[in-house]
């Protein structure tokens, strides 16, 4: 009998990997479908939205949508507003998840009671008051910095990126050293060239967080030009007025709500849907290095 | 010859002393060794005293009436005053059931990302693979606001699946406003945002295993489901663990983002967490600092006591996975 289903498997061997394949695209198909449908719903007129609920291609373009968005003031101030964010916030993140990543790589006595008390805060932090109380004794509402200095170490990152370190054989720190090379001199000179692919990883990942900032945001901000992008999508999704208010009588006609909201979710996917294809294959790897940790 | 000198059994006082002093050269040594390296360090520690620990310092207003001109080291005590109001508050348990049976709900998708990794793992076309791969984590790396729009546009009663329903004759279905439809859209978005890239790690874990084992298994007869059952699941069993009762223990954690950005006011009752109960006492309702802090506290003393208890039983499992 055995010897009959490895016949068989071998003449249809091809049968149950096109069903997987198939399998496969579906559920691809279930994630690209909602995002496809909100680009159709932003770059089409209302009457061809009511008429057509489940578009695959759009019959008619109007792009009107995207220019109420973007004559509503505070949308150029929240892309302003997120792009330092993101500039600022990388940098920042960057180099303190980088120098407690190196520290840590290396057998420094010490390194148990740092990691513990680091990873203390991954199962306990004091909440949401607590912090808010602290956010504002440090002057930070209404402050860009609300969204930028909290996140200094993502603690998720910083493990992928001292996994890599370690990596790296500590006998070239070490003949550095010898020749007096100072400790930031050793991770510029010898680590850093070493982890590109990596350092890309996170920077992307930290990239990407800054760029969906939108929780300190809706806390601490209250000035609305100060606003982050994300919460500006959010703030237009809950109620199109704030922008149609702006928009002059004559063009009211072609207003259209859901185009309007889908528009402004585009803005704020579609920055991070055109560059992370290219790193995919660096997070790829930095996950499986990172392990089971994430 | 050397046994009649260091004799078996406990090490004479002497001997733990002379130890005790060898153990501390060595540190001492270490510690110079590396003595540079301790400046580099004090960004990051300094970072998580400030951002992390400072705040812990406030947890005292939930023992105490906050009032904004004294702040929170002057304000009197309360007592447990906060707490027995919150256990008298059926809102407060209503949030707490529903953050435990939501994350109950969720674990249902626990399977998802597993399967994922298998079948991608079949497929002998690369590039297939690699560009599904693209697909499946897309979602991860956007925000639930975006991710709530878009699929609030879907599924509101005049959205896009609803109206498909209605002109294919089909009465509309409520996704946003039936609680019990709602919490399993809930396990939906969640996995349709994340499985994605929770399979990353099982694909690196399938990597791993000895590709012989499937050769031998193949000359044996086995088809695709017996070669998955018997070999893939069973390599990756400890990975599997793992990350099951990491997700066990972040049962009482809540995501905030997904059900802030999903629900509306008619799914409260069925849906409403701790994190978003905490949210809007304190900021759509006139605020009570102390009360508040409590109910954060409390959630958050389960949260850790089970996020110790996972981390404690996945460290006896593998020590590499092993968090403290």
């Amino acid at each position: 009998m055995s010897a009959k289903r490895t016949k068989a498997n071998k003449r249809k061997a091809d049968v149950p990997q096109i069903i997987i394949i198939a399998m496969l695209g579906i559920w691809a198909l279930v994630i690209f479908y909602p995002f496809y449908n909100a680009l159709l719903t932003s770059i089409v007129p209302f009457h061809v939205a009511v008429n057509h609920p489940f578009m695959l291609y759009p019959p008619e373009l109007d792009f009107s949508s995207y220019y109420f968005i973007f004559n509503w003031p505070n949308m150029i101030y929240g892309l302003r507003t997120t792009l330092f964010i993101v500039v600022i916030g990388v940098m920042y993140g960057m180099f303190l998840t980088v120098t407690m990543a190196y520290v840590l790589s290396t057998r420094i006595p010490g390194r148990r009671i740092v990691n513990g008390f680091i990873v203390f805060t991954m199962f306990f932090s004091g909440g949401l008051i607590p912090t808010y109380l602290l956010m504002r004794d440090l002057r930070l509402v209404n402050s860009y910095l609300s969204m930028i200095l909290p996140f200094g170490v993502n603690i998720m990152y910083m493990m992928i990126m001292r996994s890599y370190f370690s990596t790296i054989s500590p006998e070239y720190a070490e003949s550095a050293r010898i020749d007096g090379a100072g400790e930031f001199t050793i991770l510029r000179k010898i680590y850093l060239p070493l982890s590109t692919p990596m350092l890309a990883t996170i920077g992307l990942f930290i990239g990407v967080d800054r760029w969906n900032e939108w929780y300190n945001g809706m806390l601490y901000i209250t000035d609305s030009q100060k606003r982050p992008l994300q919460l500006l999508v959010r703030n237009i999704i809950s109620s199109t007025q704030i922008v149609t208010d702006n928009i002059p009588t004559a063009l009211r006609p072609a207003v259209y709500n859901d185009g309007i909201q889908m528009a402004a979710v585009m803005v704020a996917i579609l920055p991070v849907a055109l560059v992370f294809p290219f790193l995919q294959k660096y997070f790829v790897k930095g996950i499986s290095l990172g392990g089971v940790k994430m | 010859m050397v046994d009649s000198v260091f004799v078996r059994g406990k090490p004479s006082k002497e001997e733990k002393a002379l130890m005790k002093q060898f153990k501390r050269k060595k540190l001492i040594k270490e510690i110079r060794r590396y003595r540079s390296l301790y400046p580099i360090m004090i960004f990051g520690v300094v970072f998580f005293i400030i951002f992390a620990y400072m705040p812990m310092y406030g947890i005292q207003l939930a023992f105490k009436d906050y009032t904004f001109g004294r702040g929170v080291s002057g304000s009197p005590w309360a007592g447990l005053a906060h707490f027995q109001r919150l256990f008298a508050r059926q809102e407060f348990w209503s949030a707490f059931l529903n953050t435990f049976i939501i994350s109950m709900i969720k674990l249902l998708g626990f399977p998802a990302p597993i399967i994922l990794a298998i079948l991608l793992n079949e497929i002998t076309s690369r590039r297939y693979t690699k560009s599904m791969q693209v697909i499946y984590t897309l979602p991860h790396f956007l925000s639930w606001i975006t991710i709530g729009g878009i699929m609030k546009r879907l599924l509101s009663s005049s959205g896009t699946i609803n109206s498909l329903l209605a002109s294919l004759g089909n009465s509309p279905v409520a996704f946003l406003s039936n609680g019990d439809i709602f919490r399993f859209l809930l396990l939906f978005t969640d996995m349709w945002k994340e499985s994605g890239w929770s399979c990353i790690i099982y694909m690196a874990a399938i990597a791993g295993i000895d590709p012989t084992l499937y050769e031998s298994a193949t000359l044996d007869g086995a088809n695709r489901l017996q070669r998955a059952w018997n070999i893939t699941i069973p390599s990756i069993r400890t990975t599997i663990s793992v990350l099951f009762i990491l997700a066990i223990g972040g049962i009482m954690g809540g995501n905030f983002d997904q059900i802030f950005n999903l629900y509306n006011p008619t799914v409260y009752s069925k849906a409403d967490i701790i994190p978003t109960y905490i949210y809007r006492i304190t900021f759509e309702q006139a605020p009570n600092y102390g009360f508040s802090t409590a109910v954060g506290l409390f959630q958050g003393v389960i949260n850790a006591a089970m996020l110790f208890g996972a981390n404690f039983i996945v460290g006896k499992m593998d020590s590499d996975a092993k968090m403290i």
